[in-house]
């Protein structure tokens, strides 16, 4: 009862104070006041916690089915390319996938889609990732085989069994990740962020009477964020997660990743429906250094589990030393304005790999690793 | 009524154990015992592993100059005296030594005969790498001095080139490791060894519980579960035994187990003892049933011991001759893996951090 009255007075002392309250009377602001008798231009505008934007007629002008449908291409090419652990796959089918060839993957799909993975990557990636389905129908005609150096064939760790090629490289991983990286990675960070895809028209819907209300930018912004692989309600939501978005998740106990991105994607997609372009621009430097961080930092911690696994579980070294290889691949992708390594250096890194990862040592691994540590401040 | 009253006093008994996180078990000062573990234990056997192996491969290197019986008595000796040092080495995987996979580098068993007799015809490899983990360290030793007679492998070494650089590289090897995590242990890392005085993941004391109960468990799946055929119905495998060509396999087995009571005691390298888990049971109070789990512990150690002691030479023909020996000694260890994983960790609040992958 006592404090009732205390705060009551306190409180009608505050309001007695000033003849008109101060304060920002703007409802859709973090900061309205609903005392406010005087708009004092306090207002802040905050991005909303789900990646759900709305025009002034509340017509969502968020889309990115496109991305959607090339992240569920590269899952069954994904799915496809693992199961060599068990039968023969083949390079026509995966570069039938790839292409997309007949709008259903040469029938490989479970669902057609007018997109494709293949043209959206530059011709040298495409030259390599057909070299990887070549090798991984090589491997797999000796998925009966046990793997050793010079010998293709499968290792089995637990209840995984991976399918690797005569030099030990399980070139499953390497097409999942390096698709992720020359597709995914690329058209996020390099692409749809990038300068080009930014300055373009943001003040009329693109169709609206086509159902399209999003501006050309809203929707560069939405493409980037559709390779990212989660729902509108990440991190909230970490059970819905593909590719990237997977492996934000994975070293977000390390890196803090998931809020960081996610809010970058919030805060910078936020700022374009306010037409401010500082806030875009800090964003989207935001999601193209963390993505790279993010992609580095998960090779280091493949490389520390390729050391932890040296000698004493061969599938798993030669796994996770794949995964880390494909991981630092992707580095190459990153924006010329923001990216710590350049190809050639990310180039370099690779090469200290060698040929035939049955040749690593511990040494080899370290070495590798040291250099991404002291160049991202691991 | 009874149970009642029984169930009062396990509560009462709980709450004045170290099982509480806000009691005593927090307060016990690991420092002194991390600082005889690194001083007294881990650096004194690293430098007798690095001293020894040094004879070693200084006793190769002399090959070119003493291609005789006396020569081949020398290394046989100092490669026995160097892996019995490297049984009390093994335990300590972890900071240094596991950056560089020491033990798997080391002591890889059954070792790829095939692989090395193709490695020394081609005389082009790559001794670090991971497709020759099988084909380096003292298992490789024990086949290529050993499987042979000491005429025959004399006159190996005499005739063949690349059998003598074999040999030198992979004693160079081994000392260039140990090398690298001993002089780690001497700078930096003793250091920082002593000064993780926590108990939680990556904590100095977390690594050392962590690697003495997976040691505990490596003598018994690989030294003795496996060539038992444990996973195989019993069937034996007298060729994955450790030292199969040199007969050596219980002698390891037994260095190994006094290295790892060496641990919990904190006894060190001299025989002195200080301070090690088991005064830190004891400072817990830790019990199983009516007595004090370290006390638990001893007495299965010197179980073990006597039972390892007891057991026939070679291990390999044990195998046929006296199974049911052998399995008695396997179970004494698999009951004292159970009070070093399970009642240790739930008394001290320590987190067991690696998988059994061997499916036993």
């Amino acid at each position: 009862m006592r404090h009732t009255i205390f705060y009551t007075l306190v409180g009608m002392a505050v309001f007695t104070a000033s003849c008109k309250k101060e304060g920002c009377m703007d409802e859709t602001a973090s900061n309205y006041n609903h005392d406010a008798e005087k708009d004092n231009g306090s207002c802040e505008f905050n991005a909303p916690s789900t990646y759900l934007f709305t025009d002034a007629n509340g017509n969502s002008t968020v889309s990115y089915s496109g991305q959607t449908d090339r992240l569920n291409q590269l899952e069954e090419m994904a799915a496809y390319a693992k199961g060599a652990n068990s039968m023969n796959v083949s390079a026509t089918v995966l570069n039938d996938m790839f292409a997309n060839t007949g709008d259903n993957g040469g029938g490989n799909f479970t669902f057609s889609s007018s997109k494709n993975l293949k043209s959206k990557c530059f011709v040298l990636d495409t030259n390599m990732l057909m070299s990887f389905f070549d090798s991984i129908e090589v491997a797999s005609n000796d998925y009966t085989m046990t793997a050793a150096n010079g010998q293709a064939g499968t290792l089995t760790s637990g209840t995984s069994t991976y399918l690797f090629s005569a030099n030990g490289i399980e070139y499953a991983q390497l097409i999942e990740k390096g698709v992720m990286g020359a597709v995914f990675y690329y058209q996020m960070n390099s692409v749809y962020l990038g300068d080009d895809k930014m300055n373009v028209d943001n003040s009329v819907a693109v169709d609206a009477a086509g159902g399209k209300y999003y501006t050309v930018m809203e929707h560069h912004f939405d493409e980037a964020f559709g390779y990212f692989g989660v729902e509108t309600n990440f991190p909230t939501n970490t059970t819905d997660i593909r590719f990237w978005g997977k492996y934000c998740n994975s070293r977000n106990a390390d890196l803090g990743s998931n809020a960081t991105l996610m809010n970058a994607f919030l805060e910078g997609r936020y700022a374009i429906t306010q037409n401010d372009y500082t806030t875009r621009d800090a964003q989207r430097i935001i999601i193209q250094e963390n993505m790279e961080k993010l992609t580095a930092a998960q090779a280091v911690n493949y490389l520390d589990q390729g050391v932890s696994y040296f000698g004493t579980d061969q599938a798993k070294f030669l796994h996770v030393v794949s995964e880390a290889w494909a991981f630092i691949n992707a580095i190459k992708y990153s924006p010329v304005a923001t990216r710590k390594m350049n190809t050639t250096e990310v180039d370099a890194l690779l090469a200290q790999f060698g040929t035939n990862f049955w040749n690593l040592s511990t040494t080899d691994l370290n070495t590798i690793k040291a250099t991404l540590v002291s160049t991202y401040n691991l | 009524m009874k149970n009642l009253v029984f169930g009062i006093t396990i509560s009462a008994f709980a709450f004045l154990s170290c099982k509480d996180p806000d009691t005593s078990k927090e307060d016990y000062n690991r420092a002194p015992m991390l600082e005889n573990i690194a001083d007294n234990i881990i650096i004194p056997n690293y430098e007798a592993l690095q001293n020894q192996l040094g004879s070693f491969q200084a006793s190769i290197d002399s090959l070119n100059t003493n291609m005789n019986q006396q020569w081949l008595d020398s290394v046989k000796t100092n490669w026995l005296e160097a892996c019995k040092k490297w049984q009390h080495c093994k335990v300590f995987e972890f900071g240094p030594a596991s950056d560089i996979a020491l033990r798997t580098s080391m002591n890889t068993f059954p070792t790829d005969t095939a692989l090395i007799e193709s490695n020394i015809s081609s005389g082009s490899y790559t001794l670090g790498a991971v497709g020759n983990i099988q084909a380096i360290g003292f298992p490789a030793f024990d086949y290529l001095l050993y499987a042979d007679s000491d005429a025959n492998t004399l006159n190996r070494v005499m005739n063949s080139p690349n059998f003598r650089q074999y040999l030198v590289d992979l004693a160079d090897k081994m000392l260039t490791d140990v090398n690298f995590v001993t002089s780690q242990w001497n700078t930096s890392y003793r250091n920082s060894f002593i000064a993780s005085t926590g108990t939680a993941s990556g904590s100095s004391t977390n690594d050392l519980y962590n690697e003495m109960v997976y040691d505990l468990e490596l003598i018994k799946n690989a030294k003795y579960g496996i060539p038992l055929g444990k996973d195989i119905l019993d069937v034996p495998r007298p060729t994955y035994v450790e030292a199969y060509y040199s007969g050596y396999s219980n002698t390891f087995a037994l260095e190994n187990m006094h290295s790892i009571e060496n641990v919990f005691l904190g006894r060190s390298i001299a025989g002195t003892d200080g301070i090690g888990f088991d005064d830190y049971l004891d400072y817990c109070e830790a019990k199983r049933g009516s007595q004090d789990l370290s006390v638990v512990i001893k007495n299965q150690f010197n179980t073990i011991n006597t039972e390892l002691t007891a057991l026939p030479n070679p291990l390999s023909d044990a195998l046929l001759s006296n199974y049911a020996q052998i399995n008695d000694v396997y179970f004494s260890i698999k009951d004292q893996v159970l009070y070093m994983k399970t009642d240790m960790s739930s008394a001290l609040g320590l987190i067991i951090e690696y998988f059994d992958n061997d499916g036993d």
